[in-house]
């Protein structure tokens, strides 16, 4: 038995002589979806991109391949351009079905011009250092994915220029966060890594440690944002403690006024036995500490 | 009609005469009569194979100090019971047995009248001095090595281990060749069972001549078609004095410097007598890089093959932009370029082994600097390609003695990862796992002390405990039988 | 077949377990865990009367009651055939393609691995164990970086369904009475290790599918897989591909298994079908493709329990009957 397995495998095993090597795929870089559907690819050192319009996420890439001329492989795809057409869909087909990292940056833009225009490789690195500054807060497709799937199905995408931040809904529709709600955002989503923050008069104050709480009490969702400062005075401790209030209370009137839920409220309505929808009251508590 | 087992006539013209009939006249066999106590003798030689000077001063001048006797058969009693001659000495009757004792470096006396013979070892054919072992090098162990000489090797293990414990057992294998097999054990370490059951398969191994253990070892296997060697072999005096001393069991050749060893551990293999020379926390390290080779040698460029065909996500982007321009302008695919490359390593490696000294060194130029670097400077060959063969080669090196499983695996594991990927890998995987698992002999399994699992063994498997701790405990390999059914 | 120890035992059964517990086709949130809790313990109920100290002897049991050994042939051969589906439906979650070419070197691969015996099954077992612990490692340090701990709260809702879905794949305690009586010494430290083991495993990576993968895992099928391709442990690289070399070994085993015990007791009733043991490696994708999952896997749920215990109590009962005639 084990040597008639062994002859049944031994010319299979030749077969594969002819696989496709690396030369033989072009690798994305970053894709751009517009509509439904069309999509742009940015290839690893590619200037430009190709555009296609399909039906489909599985169409455009097949009519891309045939312009390629070989396999398109997306698995390494660093960036994802969208823009507010209710590409939804077509991001989430890519996820579970073409292989995209979960780690891959979303972008909201105008993804052909965009990508025309602009490297991705800069691009993702801009955002990555901003995500480790503190500047954005990180968002991912991972991220966006489930964001969608929630009770406010919107998510937090970043805008190009890599300092703005919009809402973006499933279906397209989109909210740009003003300047004062992004920099509110910025706490209430996850604890941001910032070393010093500037005051209005252009102070800047270092920051040792800041901590995001996330409780609910009396059906009232509360965030609570401490921070530990060095070397300020208890004037600009409470400059700082306002800046950051108002900051956080924006971000949340607008995610309200947009019925969105991008900092985990409905997490917490549903550990707390909060109903989620309508999302609830958020209240907003800064407390800074020498 | 004269055969090898016809006793041997009372008269001395016709034995030597029978003699030069069995062997056709060979100019080797050196017959001199001669008058020993007024008896007509004859001194039957192997040219080349005596010492003449322990010839001429154990034998030939006591013989001549005889006074005359009556007759043979006095002079034999006089021979056999008051002259010791030398040590090794036997009587044989046959026509047969004469002639084994004569190539075997034995004098053997005839005399009219006697239908025996009085064989006499004064061996003195050339043999090789010992030296250095060939493989099995190690930095702070003895550095002599077994020899194709039966009873300097024997001599060579009592020298160490000085107990009556230790036993020897002579049995000659092969039809034409009689070639003497030395069984090596301590009594009170082996079962008896064990030492029975390999006795029966040496004995009745059926072979014409028995030139090197590779005749002997499919004999003494159970499963002799298997991937994995279940009896291991060594060329050192010192490793095969801790073998013993776990209860294992060695057989020795004449004419052969290895010396094999049952039962086989796989994680032997890994095992190394610097290994216990060194402190237990560098020891164990060591040990570790030798797993990591291992899995290196086995498996990198099947991995490589797999990853840059079927699964290019898992290399990060820097790596991958590195790799695919490396490989733009290949002719061959991964597979073939893997296979390729490692064949040609093999040829190599075969071509400089087998080339006398004087020239091994035109195999390097010649592998290295022309096929190497030509074969990628003209584009025929990748450098991450070569870069990778090289370096599961090269780390190959570290477990020598799974040399011949690890070459053919390599080649089957980058067919499989070149055409079904990942799980292709983990499937051959789980075959060779499976065979590895299913290597026993005499109810010992090559994957003790892990599976079945023995916490006592993986001391020296997992770490190096320190030997203090290690000598304790009197441990055996019999721990790890199991008993069928 | 010859004897087994207590970590092989162990990881024999764990390796199986496991198999169906990452083909769990749908999460039920903390509820569900609960549930499998209670399932775990219901288990440990079935397990008790293989633990006494004189269990009566399997391979004896059979020999005097041949119908017993066909009903435990015919439930091991479903179980196997309820793999493949699995293996079939799992393949659209992306870890492992179901085509021609794929289900053939499987089926190679087990034909092969079923001919070594249950023995060199039991001595791979361990080894495959470690495999699969450094897998759920992994995974689980991809994952720390997603976790938010808010989404891990207290349900009431799923526990029945995860009590019943965690009951019903566990096919393999089935195989406990018959290992039982191949091992060296009392098996009932494996028993006792594996149940909360396979327990431990479920809980780990349904925390880890709420925790890290959110809303995304509850709403795809296969939430276990789906983790996998959520739970990177490098940013820029897609390394869930690392995860099929422990799925597919975790399959091969299972299957081997499953192979082994319905041969062992085939074999038990008519020695010459030792020979024949591979052929029911074919059978069980036959069944597969014929039946749907779902009915093979409730076939297989409905017999487990009494399989389990029923048999040897009933062979209990049949002895002592013996001894007072």
């Amino acid at each position: 038995m084990k040597r008639l397995v062994c002859l049944c495998l031994l010319p299979l095993m030749l077969t594969g002589c002819g696989s496709e090597g690396f030369a033989d795929r072009t690798y994305t870089r970053a894709i751009g979806l517009h509509g439904a559907l069309q999509m742009c690819v940015q290839g690893f050192e590619q200037e430009g991109c190709t555009v296609t319009d399909a039906g489909s996420i599985g169409e455009a890439l097949q009519f891309e391949e045939a312009a390629a001329g070989g396999r398109i492989f997306t698995g390494h795809t660093e960036l994802l351009c969208v823009d507010g057409s209710g590409v939804g869909d077509a991001v989430e087909a890519l996820f579970l079905e073409q292989g995209i990292s979960p780690g891959c940056k979303v972008l909201y833009t105008r993804p052909v011009a965009y990508l025309q225009q602009h490297d991705a490789a800069e691009t993702v690195h801009s955002l990555r250092m901003a995500e480790r500054s503190g500047l954005l807060p990180r968002t991912e497709l991972a991220t966006v994915l489930e964001e969608w799937l929630g009770v406010g199905q919107t998510a937090l995408v970043p805008v190009e220029g890599c300092r703005k931040l919009v809402l973006l809904r499933q279906d397209g529709k989109t909210t740009a966060l003003s300047e004062q709600a992004c920099e509110g955002m910025r706490y209430l989503r996850h604890a941001p890594a910032v070393t010093n923050v500037t005051l209005d008069d252009g102070t800047e104050i270092g920051i040792d440690r800041i901590r995001l709480r996330k409780t609910a009490e009396d059906g009232t969702v509360r965030f609570t944002v401490k921070l530990r400062v060095r070397n300020a005075s208890p004037s600009q401790c409470s400059a700082l403690h306002e800046k950051l209030r108002q900051a956080c209370e924006m971000a949340v009137r607008e995610m309200h006024t947009a019925r969105a839920d991008v900092i985990g409220v409905q997490e917490i309505c549903e550990s707390h036995g909060i109903p989620a929808d309508p999302l609830p009251e958020v209240q907003v508590r800064v407390e800074v500490q020498q | 009609m004269l055969t090898e087992q016809t006793h041997l006539p009372p008269v001395l013209a016709e034995q030597l005469a029978g003699l030069r009939h069995l062997t056709d006249g060979s100019s080797d066999l050196l017959a001199e009569p001669f008058l020993c106590g007024g008896i007509s003798c004859a001194l039957v030689t192997c040219e080349g194979m005596i010492s003449n000077a322990a010839l001429s001063d154990l034998v030939i001048r006591p013989l001549a100090e005889l006074q005359a006797v009556p007759d043979s058969a006095a002079l034999f009693r006089k021979i056999c019971a008051e002259r010791m001659l030398t040590m090794d000495k036997a009587v044989v009757y046959t026509f047969g047995a004469v002639l084994e004792r004569v190539y075997a470096g034995f004098a053997v006396l005839l005399a009219e009248g006697q239908t025996g013979a009085v064989a006499c070892g004064v061996q003195g054919f050339d043999r090789r001095s010992i030296g250095e072992p060939s493989g099995e090098t190690n930095i702070l162990g003895a550095h002599e090595g077994f020899t194709e000489a039966i009873r300097t090797n024997l001599s060579m293990l009592r020298r160490r281990m000085k107990t009556p414990l230790l036993k020897f057992e002579l049995h000659p294998v092969g039809r034409l060749s009689r070639t003497d097999t030395a069984l090596c054990y301590l009594t009170d370490r082996v079962p008896e069972q064990l030492i029975r059951r390999i006795r029966e398969a040496i004995t009745h191994t059926e072979l014409d001549t028995l030139l090197t253990t590779g005749y002997l070892q499919p004999f003494i296997e159970e499963k002799p078609d298997g991937l994995f060697d279940s009896v291991s072999l060594t060329e050192r005096p010192d490793v095969l004095c801790a073998k013993l001393l776990e209860g294992r069991v060695a057989v020795f050749i004449d004419g052969n410097p290895f010396a094999l060893v049952i039962p086989k551990l796989f994680a032997e293999s890994f095992q190394s007598l610097d290994d216990y020379s060194y402190k237990p926390w560098y020891a164990a390290f060591i040990r570790y890089v030798k797993y990591g080779a291992f899995f290196l040698t086995l498996l990198l460029p099947a991995l490589y093959t797999a990853v840059s065909v079927h699964h290019p996500e898992l290399l990060n982007s820097t790596l991958l932009l590195l790799l695919t321009k490396a490989e733009a302008d290949e002719p061959l695919s991964l597979p073939l370029e893997a296979i390729g490359v490692l064949l040609m390593y093999e040829i190599i490696r075969e071509a400089s082994l087998r080339l006398p000294k004087v020239v091994g060194g035109a195999v390097s130029i010649l592998g290295g600097l022309i096929i190497g670097d030509a074969a990628v400077a003209s584009g025929l060959i990748s450098t991450p390609m070569l870069t990778v063969a090289a370096i599961a080669v090269t780390a190959g090196f570290i477990v020598p003695d799974l040399t011949p499983a690890v070459t053919l695996l390599r080649l089957l594991f980058v067919a499989a990862g070149g055409l079904w990927g990942l799980s292709g890998i983990g499937l051959l995987g789980m075959a060779v796992l499976f065979a590895l698992c299913s290597t026993e002999d005499y109810g010992f399994p090559v994957t003790a002390p892990l599976s079945p699992l023995h916490v006592r063994g993986l001391r020296d498997v997992l770490t190096r405990i320190g030997f203090r701790k290690m000598q304790r405990g009197n441990f055996t390999v019999e721990e790890y039988h199991e008993q069928t059914g | 077949m010859n004897r087994l120890d207590k970590v092989q035992l162990f990881a024999l059964l764990l390796l199986s377990g496991v198999w169906t517990v990452l083909c769990t086709p749908a999460l039920d949130g903390t509820g569900g865990m609960l549930g499998a809790v209670l399932g775990c313990g219901v288990q440990l109920l079935l397990c008790l009367p293989l633990l006494r100290e004189s269990v009566p002897e399997f391979s004896r049991t059979i020999q005097q009651h041949r119908w017993l050994g066909i009903v435990y042939a015919a439930y091991f051969t479903i179980w196997g055939s309820f793999g493949f589906s699995q293996l079939h439906d799992a393949a659209p979650a992306g870890l492992h393609a179901w085509s021609g070419g794929a289900v053939l070197l499987i089926l190679l691969t087990c034909l092969y691995t079923s001919t070594a015996g249950l023995r060199t099954a039991g001595r791979a077992a361990p080894f495959l164990a470690v495999l699969l612990l450094l897998s759920v490692a992994v995974l689980t340090i991809g994952a720390g970086k997603r976790i938010i701990p808010e989404r891990l709260f207290l349900q009431t809702e799923g526990i029945r369904s995860g009590f019943l879905s965690y009951l019903a794949g566990s096919g393999e305690l089935a195989a406990v009475w018959l290992l039982l009586g191949r091992i060296r010494g009392s098996g009932n430290p494996a028993v006792l290790a594996y149940l909360p083991a396979k327990l431990g495993l479920y809980l780990l990576l349904s925390c880890l599918s709420i925790v890290a993968g959110g809303r995304l895992t509850a709403s795809q099928q296969y939430p276990f897989l789906t983790l996998t391709a959520l739970a990177q442990p490098l940013e820029g690289q897609r390394a869930d591909a690392l995860y099929l070399l422990a799925f597919v070994t975790l399959f091969v085993m299972h299957l081997t298994l499953m192979t082994g015990l319905a041969g062992h007791c085939l074999t038990l009733l008519y020695p010459r079908a030792e020979r024949a043991v591979p052929l029911l490696l074919p059978v069980m994708l036959l069944l597969s493709r014929i039946f749907p999952g779902e009915g093979l896997q409730m076939a297989a749920a409905c017999c487990m329990p009494v399989l389990t215990a029923g048999g040897v109590l009933f062979a209990g009962l049949r002895e002592r009957r013996r001894a007072a005639v």
